[in-house]
């Protein structure tokens, strides 16, 4: 066996150190398939949970009356929970998809002939995105394009892109010049090398970009609620304004668990690291 | 044929490879040796043009290597390097179809082709052809390397310190099969590495190296009986003629008659080195040994038999 090298992509800003490497190989024995029952459990678990805040009216008014007893209207009248997720997740997909082309395209610009004298100005580039507040751009954005999804969608697209970059930049950079050598070496030509050799063994680095970028966006979708976009930062948002903190947890609690749930989901035990690691 | 002509290599100011220029017949296993920085690599990585020549040419059978497309050229001579390279997200059997892949084999031959190089390579196909190389040691994964080398049968094998990175045992035992391997299959090989030892055991001739200037191409016989200079002599060293004794069998030499007395004297076989025989010489601290051809006593050796044999290779 040989040592595993862990690529870790860098400065993601926040939420950045969450680019996991769960588990141990998990290939074989009592304690990587234990390990596998844990993992998926929890993703089961959290799903189950999610599902039932949402679709279970009643019990979840419950569990908020619980927690808040001294509120006497603890279930967000305005939208029903059902339309508000569904709100958040094509905030979400439609924002993760676009920096998910976006964010590729200009970390392999970055890593092609033509782009690879500027590949630090695109790396901060991304960064400079990234230091903006998600507030203050949907806040600019709002004269451009009017009040709703758009200006939500085009924030957290700065936002997620460098994550992306970022990560196919560290992956394909880190590819074990070995591999990269014999790839060149039996006569594979650039395009081959890349859909071959490069991107397979930078992906597991990738996915932890996309999973950053996931988590990312489903928290900062929240903040979307001030520019009319909807999404379960509406009922955040009402909670704040009207002293109501049932409505605060109502569209907090399914975003969190909303968030861990992509998390675990995108981490795959035993499966992302052996492929990396030295021959 | 590989005709290497005034091949030189410039970064900047400095000259990795000056001027080089061979002559390789084909099915010859050649020696690019050298102390580290002397070129021997740059020189491998310009016949396959992962390196391009700032002047001088490569001619394969005649045919400009300049005018082909590089990654052509590539796909008709295996490649195999130290720390294997095999892709690590590739099982055994897609690493060894690497090349037929790309020269677009249809499925069956290729199967059939990975298997029979796993088997030539001395592995199951059974065992090894669905592991990932994170699974395998690391003469096995060299064992791929060669395997994938081959796998689309080029004449021709560019190996640069293949067996570099693996641990002593496994490394004569890999040096052996290669030999057979290459005599098996006739390719035309030229091999990188900085150890002597290897270098005398595999080639048949071996170009040296320094700074990027060749010193001297020749079989390590002529290497040894006749240097083109102090470098060569003094880079071989002393024990030069002990380590070419490992290139000859008691099968190629004139054995003394048995005659008498040879009761309790030790025996070799017929298929042992020079080397062996001169080990078993001192070790047994016998004057004479006898030699045995599956049974049958076929002559003896002494130290002056063994003198006497390197001592044609001085007039061969």
């Amino acid at each position: 066996m040989s040592p595993r090298r862990h690529h870790t992509a860098g400065a993601n800003g926040r939420g950045g150190s969450s680019n996991g490497h769960a588990t141990s190989s998990g290939a074989s024995g009592g304690r990587g398939r234990f390990a596998n029952a844990v993992h998926w459990g929890t993703i089961v678990a959290l799903f189950v949970f999610l599902a039932w805040m949402v679709f279970d009216e009643a019990g979840f008014t419950a569990l908020l009356s619980a927690l808040v007893p001294d509120q006497a209207v603890v279930y967000y009248p305005a939208v029903p929970l059902p339309t508000l997720m569904a709100e958040q997740l094509y905030l979400v997909a439609v924002a993760s998809t676009i920096a998910l082309v976006v964010g590729v395209t200009l970390g392999l610009l970055a890593l092609s002939r033509v782009g690879k004298p500027f590949r630090d100005v695109i790396v901060n580039l991304g960064n400079l995105a990234q230091t903006v507040p998600t507030a203050a751009v949907m806040a600019l954005a709002i004269p451009a394009t009017g009040y709703g999804a758009k200006p939500v969608i085009i924030a957290l697209v700065l936002y997620s892109i460098l994550p992306i970059m970022l990560n196919v930049i560290v992956g394909i950079e880190g590819v074990q010049p070995a591999a990269l050598d014999a790839a060149i070496g039996v006569g594979m030509s650039p395009a081959q090398r890349l859909l071959l050799v490069q991107l397979p063994l930078a992906f597991p680095v990738i996915l932890g970009g996309i999973k950053n970028m996931l988590v990312i966006n489903v928290s900062a979708a929240t903040i979307g609620a001030i520019a009319a976009a909807g999404g379960l930062g509406q009922p955040i948002l009402a909670g704040f304004t009207r002293y109501n903190t049932a409505f605060i947890i109502e569209g907090a609690l399914p975003a969190a668990v909303l968030a861990l749930f992509l998390d675990r989901l995108l981490t795959i035990p035993g499966w992302s690291e052996p492929r990396i690691g030295d021959v | 044929m590989i005709e290497i002509t005034g091949l030189t290599k410039r970064y900047g100011d400095f000259t990795a490879v000056d001027n080089v220029s061979l002559s390789i017949p084909d099915g010859q296993f050649t020696v690019l040796l050298g102390p580290s920085g002397s070129g021997k690599t740059t020189v491998l990585r310009m016949l396959n043009r992962m390196v391009t020549p700032t002047s001088g040419e490569v001619r394969i059978n005649g045919k400009d290597t300049a005018a082909e497309k590089p990654e052509q050229l590539r796909r008709s001579m295996g490649y195999v390097i130290q720390n294997t390279g095999l892709f690590p997200n590739m099982t055994v059997r897609r690493n060894v179809a690497t090349v037929p892949r790309l020269l677009g084999w249809d499925r069956a031959r290729t199967r059939a082709r990975v298997d029979e190089m796993l088997s030539i390579v001395g592995l199951d196909p059974d065992t090894y052809a669905e592991k990932l190389p994170s699974q395998l040691s690391g003469g096995e994964a060299q064992r791929v390397g060669v395997a994938r080398a081959l796998a689309a049968d080029p004449p021709i094998l560019l190996m640069d310190e293949p067996f570099g990175a693996v641990d002593p045992i496994t490394r004569d035992r890999l040096q052996l099969e290669m030999k057979r391997l290459q005599r098996q299959l006739k390719k035309t090989v030229v091999f990188v590495t900085h150890d002597i030892d290897e270098a005398t055991l595999l080639s048949d001739k071996i170009a040296l190296l320094r700074g990027g200037v060749l010193q001297q191409y020749a079989a390590p016989e002529e290497l040894w009986k006749q240097p083109a200079n102090e470098f060569v002599r003094d880079f071989f060293g002393e024990s030069f003629g002990l380590r070419i004794m490992v290139r000859h069998g008691l099968s190629e030499i004139t054995l003394e008659p048995v005659g008498e007395g040879i009761d309790g004297l030790p025996r070799v076989g017929i298929e042992a080195t020079l080397k062996e025989a001169l080990a078993e010489l001192i070790d047994k601290r016998a004057e004479r040994i006898v030699v045995v051809d599956g049974g049958r006593e076929v002559g003896t050796v002494s130290f002056t038999t063994l003198m006497c044999a390197l001592g044609q290779e001085d007039r061969s």
